[in-house]
């Protein structure tokens, strides 16, 4: 039976409030880090996503101005002020940076897009913000219970499809990339020793697998929530410690704070305002919303080849940590009218994050070598061809040939379509 | 609650049960801390204290053989060993072109073996009396131009040219050369044996910015630019390039690129193997690479492919790189190749096992 008693609003408040702090520091720590000028001034070329090949970078000063303005944005939504403009702004800001260059995708990155979202088509200024100290009457105490639904639902999604992908022979049998991981972090302090224990990538992989796959249910039941956000904070701070991801835990243990929501009381208890009737447009784009992200994790069954090989459909379904990957990427450009072969310098041409990720993804190998076809015609180079030799290792196993080596990479499309120069391993 | 539990530990037994027999346990660490310690200690520093002595020794005697304002050909040929010895030396520290190694404005690498030099900025400078080395003009300075000022004629020609009233500013650049060559190491060479060393060692990690990560990543820029720039560049192999440039090599005038091809490439081996030249063995990458899963694999890969290119630089006599590239161009294309294949070894499966983590970008949370 669906509860339709209205709900306190003071969680998803509280939510705003942590979730605009979160993206304020996350914004900061990037811009202190040098990162705005390391990863969207400096390098030459970009990585969009196919079908957003319209969206570049900047420039100097263009990035600092967004990175500007999403911050404000961000402290926008933490403190409610200008709401609507600011989680709109924020979403936007937010989206357009991820979307410049496809090889800094990380999926907690694709989660504040998505929270970002659905922080634009909610009521969370309505308590506990300067927007209802400027306007008393957009006060709101309860709304429909749904909305909160919303984001425990979509947080459950990101727990549940990050479970289901570790199910692999990989993961729970081989313990395979643990087994490369936690020895690499024997000097952390304290737990560090443990760290070489021969079985302990096992527990890892095993306890990892069922924490993602049951601790949206633990939250969700209020008898067993306590322990399982309990659970959460311990299983975030350690991944933290151990592996360079930078501000997701902070992420992740702030936004299940969701759970904690009061429970439903009698209507007595909030003789205030009600919010009305829930937008019907909203509550559509929502549904939709859910059930793409339902659907979109399973597109890699269309595909042929393995999944975590070709990576076609990979990203934007919450495979985290999955994988230990890396390769070499040998590009040569050859002239069509003298023959001539030459061997393509990549760091003339990308930062090592970049090199890192095209060097063993087929979508960007075929970017690449797009662009060094445009860059060295424009150099002389005549009616040039560009192939690859590119050599990827897969969780320690010997390095194996990603793409067909004598295939020339600059006539292909690239787009949601199988690449079929991709090898097979 | 309790039925997860049980499933928690009914799975975690499968897993121990199905997985004990064949990987056995791994009991033995690896210790970095000890690998870093050997390293700074055994190789770094005696590497970097020997090109400096190398280098106190060719600016000492350069200074006593100018007192007099004239140069004989003797002393030509005792300048002339030491400057090889130097540039010999050389090779032994590009490797480990971090940490104090690294300037505001550019690392001790570029500004010391920046090649080829420009003759003609030489020359200018040298008219001028121009010895301010601040400015980004790398290819009038460091070894190349040490290379030019004291091979480019012969002995006796060469000591003509700097001696006399008439050769003073052609004696202080030289002069100048040395001795920023000089100031530049021997600022590195203090820096590992008063601090660095100490940090170099604490930062016992696998993370971006610790030493294992630097190691790792400059050993493979250093091959890199070995292959590229030392062998590449004057083949003609580079990418746009419509010709070999057999002048754009590392010592030109002294005719001895192609040998120091081969001590570069021994640095790195010896950074990778740890097997030091004196003979006696050193914890490194390769013993490292032996303690972690499918390692000894890798270590039998690399050590093959290492072999290969040691032996298509054997195939080649010793003799001046400028002529072989115009003679026998294909004997190290060869050469070029079989470093190529190196590369995944080295860097991307090495990385990957160790699990090493080449930059400071945030990876995939869980």
């Amino acid at each position: 039976m669906i509860d339709r008693r209205p709900v306190s609003l003071a969680p998803l408040a509280i939510l705003r409030i942590v979730f605009g702090t979160v993206m304020v520091i996350s914004c900061v720590r990037f811009a202190a880090l040098g990162w705005i000028a390391e990863q969207y001034i400096d390098p030459v070329m970009h990585f969009p996503y196919a079908g957003f090949e319209w969206i570049t970078s900047l420039g100097d000063p263009g990035m600092y101005v967004v990175f500007g303005v999403m911050t404000l944005a961000a402290l926008g939504v933490a403190a409610g002020a200008w709401y609507r403009v600011s989680s709109i702004l924020f979403f936007l800001t937010f989206t357009y940076v991820e979307l410049i260059d496809k090889t800094y995708y990380l999926n907690h990155y694709y989660f504040v897009s998505i929270a970002a979202f659905l922080f634009c088509l909610v009521p969370a200024h309505r308590m506990l913000s300067i927007d209802v100290m400027r306007k008393p009457n957009l006060r709101a105490d309860t709304m429909p219970r749904w909305v909160l639904d919303v984001f425990k639902l979509q947080i459950a999604i990101v727990y549940v499809f990050a479970g289901l992908a570790k199910i692999n022979h990989a993961w729970l049998i081989d313990a395979m990339p643990l087994r490369i991981w936690l020895p690499a972090q024997s000097d952390l302090p304290v737990i560090g020793p443990l760290m070489t224990l021969w079985w302990l990538p096992w527990v890892f992989a095993w306890a990892g697998m069922i924490f993602d796959c049951t601790v949206p249910f633990l939250l969700w039941n209020r008898r067993t929530r306590l322990y399982a956000y309990v659970a959460v904070v311990v299983f975030h701070v350690i991944t933290g410690m151990m592996f360079q991801i930078g501000v997701f835990p902070l992420v992740m243990i702030a936004m299940t704070l969701v759970f904690f929501e009061p429970g439903a009381s009698s209507p007595a208890d909030y003789p205030v305002q009600t919010l009305a009737a829930p937008n019907k447009p909203i509550q559509i784009v929502l549904a939709l919303h859910l059930v793409l992200q339902i659907l979109i994790p399973w597109r890699f069954l269309a595909y042929p080849g393995e999944l975590m090989w070709t990576e076609d459909g990979y990203r934007f379904s919450w495979r985290v940590m999955l994988m230990e990957k890396s390769g070499s990427a040998l590009f040569t450009v050859r002239d069509g009218v003298t023959g001539r072969l030459g061997v393509v310098d990549n760091s003339e041409f990308l930062n090592a994050h970049q090199e890192k990720q095209m060097s063993m993804q087929p979508d960007m190998i075929v970017q690449y070598a797009r662009f060094l076809r445009e860059e060295f015609a424009r150099r002389g180079v005549k009616n040039p061809s560009v192939t690859a030799d590119v050599w990827v290792t897969l969780n320690g196993a010997p390095a194996q040939q990603l793409v067909d080596p004598m295939r020339n990479l600059a006539g292909n499309d690239i787009g949601w379509l199988h690449t079929s120069w991709v090898l097979a391993r | 609650m309790r039925s997860i539990l049980l499933t928690i530990l009914c799975a975690v037994s499968i897993a121990l049960i199905s997985c004990s027999d064949e990987q056995g346990p791994q009991t033995d660490s690896f210790d970095r801390a000890e690998m870093l310690r050997s390293i700074s200690d055994r190789l770094i520093i005696p590497a970097y204290t020997s090109a400096e002595e190398s280098l106190d020794s060719l600016a000492v005697f350069y200074d006593e053989a100018i007192a007099d304002g004239l140069l004989s050909t003797a002393e030509i040929d005792v300048l002339r060993a030491r400057v090889a010895t130097t540039t010999l030396r050389w090779q032994r520290i590009v490797t480990f072109n971090f940490g104090p190694a690294e300037g505001d404005l550019g690392t001790v690498a570029q500004e010391v073996s920046t090649f080829p030099c420009d003759t003609a900025a030489i020359e200018a400078r040298i008219s001028t009396s121009d010895t301010v080395f601040t400015d980004f003009r790398r290819d009038t300075r460091g070894l190349a131009a040490l290379d030019y000022l004291v091979f480019a004629t012969t002995s006796t020609e060469t000591a003509q040219r700097l001696s006399g009233p008439a050769a003073q500013g052609r004696r202080q650049y030289l002069r100048a050369v040395i001795m920023h060559a000089r100031s530049a190491i021997v600022g590195v060479a203090t820096s590992w044996r008063s601090q660095y060393r100490d940090v170099f060692c604490s930062r016992t990690g696998t993370d971006a910015g610790s030493s294992v990560s630097l190691l790792f990543n400059e050993m493979n820029k250093s091959f890199e630019l070995l292959k590229n720039f030392k062998l590449g560049l004057p083949l003609g192999l580079r990418a746009g390039q419509t010709a070999s440039e057999p002048t754009k090599i590392e010592a030109y005038y002294s005719g001895r690129s192609y040998e120091l091809i081969g001590l570069h490439f021994h640095s790195i081996k010896e950074i990778w193997s740890g097997k030091l030249s004196d003979g006696t063995v050193i914890p490194s990458f390769r013993d490292y690479l032996l303690t972690v899963v499918n390692g000894p694999r890798l270590v039998e890969d690399t050590e093959a492919q290492i072999a290969r290119i040691d032996a298509a630089y054997l195939t080649i006599s010793q003799s001046q790189m400028d002529v072989l590239i115009r003679t026998n161009p294909q004997a190290l294309m060869l050469l070029h190749t079989e470093m190529q294949k190196l590369t995944r070894f080295i860097k991307s499966e090495m990385s990957s096992l160790l699990g090493i983590s080449i930059t400071y970008s945030s990876g995939d949370g869980d």
